[in-house]
């Protein structure tokens, strides 16, 4: 509900309720007035009764079923009621017993109403109980103020009633009629204030409104961003003019701390992105270090197993050298052997050499003598040629003579053919000799250099052994160094585990490190957001 | 010579005289064969009648007017034709003038019939005359060039020579 409306109500509430208990606190204090000065007038009109009917006897008994005052019957005689309704108006009745003797209560017909009953609690109270009576009571369905005394013997029986009445219309009347007035007034009057407080309400609220809709454009605008920017502008005079000037202050501080938080919040992102890299790098790294680590420790273990076989075989190492030592100058002995047998070598293949290059030698004249042939053999085919033109020439009669002059020409055909073949095969002994030539001369520089190698392998061989010993003093010393070395890389290998384990530990730091980074990450973004629902700079136009 | 691709009649029959039929006999055969000197120069196989040829010497380096080449006198043009054993062939031009050719790789001195022999048609005949070349012989999947040393010394103006 609207604040307007409920001042409204309110006002509403508290007009109608304020005139509403003048009102019934006005009524109710008149109607007690009146009911104060009705029952003074009942007792005045009871006491002025009781005195006529004494003034007529003061001694009450019930004759022959007539009630007397003193000598007075009173059964049907209405001049004392009649004489109150003259003084005072309204009824009166005596009852003898509980039964209606005299009255002027008229019923519908207009007949006096004697004989009729007292019942109700004006019966419980003076007949049963013998104590006057004052109350309301209904008669013949009027509304009346009455008063019964009971009417005593001299025995103090109580022998009959003495009642007196009047209508409550008699003393309300104009009270009716003020409380419909008042009613119609207060109403009116409740209408009148009810429009003119609205009225007031609404004018002295519509600032509050102007406020609303400036803090509206600031916070609740289509853009859902906070316009720290943005002033209230409609500032009155009056106490809602002194909370814009307030809201503006508080928007003033607002704009100054949320800039400061902008920037902080920038800086936060900033250092949490460069954190968030950070780790992220660091992770990789100490990821790679744990990698690494691991490598290193399973290398490590493979070193100490190496180092443990080398430490074996270095034991064997330096038996072997022994042995190497003794073998070594065994071989010594044979390299000298060796290069006897090389000088001798020598010589014979110098020897074989020069049989090789008479050969050659006896193989060019060879082929000198073959030319010769060839040459004979090329004449020999000229002139069977030139016979087997004289045959062709001669006819018939040449015909034996060219046969014989075809045969010769084929000899020489066989013989420069065999020849040419005779010349192959001596140019190939040729090359033959001279490869075996080029061949012998290059092992010979090889047995030369064998013969010379074979020296220096005897120098190097009487080092070797003299290098055997030191080998031999060497793979002890080894063997020692790498039993300590086996010792050491065991215990690398425990600190890399140590290291392997502190490595481990770390990496789940910077894992839990990075996820809180992230998470950082993720509040700075949200923080951000927030931020972002905050307009702190002028949009540019 | 006599070269011509004609056909020669067979000795009559009915004759009464042995010899003579002998003699018919063999001047027939002699008509229809030919002695034919082969030889190849560059990779061609030259083929010459061997009476046309009166001697064959060794050729060792010498010169003369009357000495010339086989390529040359054929014609091979620029290109250098390498010989591997040369020889001189004195050819028989009736005593007019020496004319002796240097030949390279004779084969053989061999009898031919005339029926081997193919004539060349008549549309290339007389360009391949003036080159003295007349006919070409089948042998042993080769074919032999038959030359006329004689004609061929006639087209390059070495007068009269007689048959």
């Amino acid at each position: 509900m609207r604040l307007t409306t409920r001042f409204v109500l309110l006002n509403i509430i508290i007009v109608i309720a304020s005139i509403a208990i003048t009102t019934g606190f006005a009524l109710f204090h008149i109607h007690k007035e009146i009911n104060r000065q009705a029952n003074v007038a009942q007792e005045n009109r009871l006491n002025t009764f009781w005195e006529l009917l004494r003034s007529k006897g003061s001694d009450f008994q019930i004759v022959n079923g007539k009630l007397l005052a003193g000598n007075y019957v009173v059964n049907g005689n209405f001049e004392l009621p009649d004489r109150i309704k003259e003084i005072f108006g309204g009824t009166a009745t005596i009852f003898m017993g509980d039964t209606r003797v005299t009255t002027n209560v008229l019923k519908e017909d207009g007949s006096r109403a004697i004989g009729t009953k007292l019942v109700g609690a004006a019966y419980d109270a003076v007949i049963k109980g013998g104590k006057p009576y004052r109350g309301e009571a209904m008669i013949l369905g009027i509304p009346y103020f009455t008063a019964y005394d009971p009417i005593k013997n001299n025995r103090g029986e109580i022998i009959g009633v003495l009642y007196v009445g009047v209508k409550k219309s008699d003393f309300f009347a104009a009270y009716d009629e003020l409380k419909t007035g008042v009613i119609i007034m207060a109403i009116a009057l409740a209408i009148v204030l009810t429009f003119f407080t609205g009225f007031m309400v609404k004018r002295s609220l519509s600032p509050l409104k102007l406020m609303v809709g400036s803090l509206k454009e600031i916070t609740d605008n289509d853009s859902g961003v906070t316009i720290l920017t943005k002033r209230m502008t409609a500032i009155s005079q009056d106490e809602i003019g002194d909370v814009s000037k307030e809201v503006n202050n508080l928007l003033d501080k607002m704009h100054h701390i949320m800039t400061m938080v902008d920037g902080v919040s920038k800086r936060i992102s900033s250092h949490t992105e460069t954190i968030t890299e950070t780790v992220t790098q660091h992770a990789g790294f100490t990821s790679q270090l744990s990698s690494s680590v691991m490598e290193i420790s399973s290398t490590m273990e493979e070193f100490s197993s190496t180092a443990a076989q080398i430490a074996q075989h270095s034991q064997g190492v330096a038996e072997n050298a022994d042995q190497s030592q003794l073998d070594i100058n065994k071989s010594a002995h044979g390299m000298e052997n060796l290069a006897m047998k090389m000088s001798e070598i020598m010589q014979d293949n110098e020897a074989n050499l020069h049989e090789v290059v008479e050969l050659g030698r006896k193989s060019k004249e060879i082929n000198k003598v073959m030319e010769i042939i060839n040459s004979i053999a090329s004449q020999t085919k000229l002139i069977a040629f030139n016979a087997a033109l004289e045959a062709a020439s001669a006819g018939e009669a040449g015909k034996r003579f060219g046969v014989v002059a075809v045969e010769i020409r084929r000899l020489a055909d066989n013989v420069v053919e065999s020849t040419a073949e005779i010349e192959s095969k001596i140019s190939e002994i040729m090359s033959a000799v001279d490869r075996f030539i080029i061949s012998s001369e290059k092992g010979s520089k090889r047995i030369i250099e064998g013969r010379e190698y074979s020296g220096q392998a005897l120098e190097m061989l009487s080092v070797v052994v003299s290098g055997a010993e030191v080998t031999n003093d060497t793979a002890k010393q080894i063997s020692l160094s790498t039993h300590q070395q086996q010792i050491a890389s065991s215990q690398v290998l425990l600190a890399l585990r140590e290291i392997e384990q502190g490595t481990r530990y770390s990496t789940q730091s910077i894992q839990q490190f990075s996820a809180i980074s992230k998470d950082l990450k993720g509040i700075s973004q949200e923080f951000e957001d927030y931020m972002n629902q905050f307009r702190l700079e002028e949009k540019p136009r | 010579m006599t070269v011509s691709g004609e056909i020669y009649p067979a000795p009559q029959d009915g004759t009464d005289d042995a010899a003579e039929l002998l003699s018919a006999q063999k001047e027939q055969k002699k008509r229809n064969t030919l002695n034919l000197l082969i030889f190849s120069v560059a990779g061609v196989f030259f083929g010459i009648d061997a009476d046309q040829v009166a001697e064959i010497s060794a050729y060792q380096g010498e010169k003369g007017e009357d000495l010339f080449w086989f390529h040359e006198e054929m014609g091979y043009g620029e290109k250098a034709v390498r010989y591997s054993s040369p020889a001189i062939a004195t050819i028989r031009n009736g005593g007019v003038a020496p004319y002796r050719v240097i030949i390279d790789s004779m084969e053989d001195i061999a009898e031919f019939k005339h029926k081997d022999i193919r004539l060349f048609p008549t549309l290339l005949e007389p360009y391949l005359l003036r080159r003295g070349i007349w006919g070409i012989l089948p042998r042993n999947g080769n074919m032999i060039l038959l030359l006329d040393f004689k004609r061929l010394y006639l087209e390059r103006g070495g007068g009269n020579i007689l048959i």
